[in-house]
């Protein structure tokens, strides 16, 4: 069993995002990776946190319409003519 | 006509024929047109499309207003490449013009709404389209639970959320920038970034969590 404390899962819930952010230290990170490994009540926290990461970063990807790409190219265009 | 001149007028008539394809990260033959500032065609433009992903989320979905934003702050950036710091985050410091611009613009349209005595109009959600796919997220209960959830349920999700929250929680989940480079964009204490971070991501738990054990889809520890 992990760390049966609540205090040491309320610690680990308060720090998981930075651990999942990447902004831990070292020793940190690993204290939390240990936890997280064996604990039943945050690993699931933990597991799906880091899967909406991983959603929004890879599937939110829209692109700026062709339209506006064409307006702010014509803007800049104008923009250096009037230097 | 000088051979820049004929060349610039060609890249233009190219543009006009395939609009969209002459901002993207290339953008090498834009340097022959957009000589004044050097290096704001490779550092600045291949941002674009992040900037209006943000400029999106500021507005909560209003497309017309981010198109705004996004073209203001590119128009800003471009006047005042010269401040830039070469080197630093040219998306940091995109990201922050965009955000000045959103907020400069609300106050002017909440003081337009004061003197007319009426009021601002809600802001519309839009369903959003995403436009990569990966048919192979489906590898774990997680992933599965967002592959089955809808890209719009959990926009829609970050945009309830307090427009504080929901800026830094943009910021780093769908932008990806560090904690600094967040505190640069919002100009606000590293402490200030985390705490909103932990306190957005909360609601958003409690929006998507519930519902991802409702669903069956979280899963335990490995190691029980």
């Amino acid at each position: 069993m992990a760390d049966s404390q609540s205090g040491s899962c309320q610690h680990t819930l308060e720090q998981f995002w930075e651990f999942i952010d990447q902004e831990c230290d070292a020793e940190t990170s690993e204290r939390l990776q240990a936890h997280l490994a064996a604990c039943q009540s945050c690993f699931p926290q933990y597991d799906f946190q880091r899967a909406y990461r991983v959603f929004l970063a890879q599937r939110c990807r829209q692109q700026a319409p062709a339209e506006l790409r064409k307006k702010i190219f014509l803007a800049l265009l104008e923009e250096e003519r009037l230097k | 006509m000088s051979w820049r001149g004929n060349r610039a007028g060609a890249q233009r008539i190219y543009f006009l024929r395939h609009p969209g394809r002459e901002l993207t990260a290339a953008g090498a033959r834009n340097d022959a047109i957009l000589t004044r500032h050097p290096g704001f065609v490779e550092e600045a433009l291949p941002w674009l499309d992040a900037v209006y992903r943000f400029s999106l989320r500021l507005t909560a979905g209003n497309e017309a207003e981010a198109d705004d934003v996004t073209q203001e702050a590119f128009l800003r950036a471009y006047r005042h490449w010269p401040t830039y710091q070469r080197g630093s985050s040219a998306r940091a410091w995109l990201f922050t013009i965009a955000r000045n611009v959103f907020l400069r613009g609300r106050e002017r349209q909440t003081r337009r709404a004061e003197t007319l005595e009426s009021e601002l109009p809600g802001f519309a959600m839009t369903n959003l389209s995403m436009e990569t796919r990966h048919d192979d997220a489906a590898t774990d209960p997680e992933q599965e639970f967002f592959a089955s959830f809808v890209d719009d349920e959990v926009i829609r999700a970050i945009e309830q959320l307090p427009s504080d929250f929901r800026e830094v929680v943009v910021l780093s989940d769908m932008e990806g920038l560090n904690y600094a480079e967040i505190s640069d964009v919002i100009g606000a204490p590293l402490g200030t970034v985390k705490s909103r971070l932990y306190r957005g991501r909360r609601q958003l738990q409690r929006l998507l969590y519930d519902y991802a054990l409702e669903m069956g889809y979280t899963r335990e520890a490995p190691h029980g």
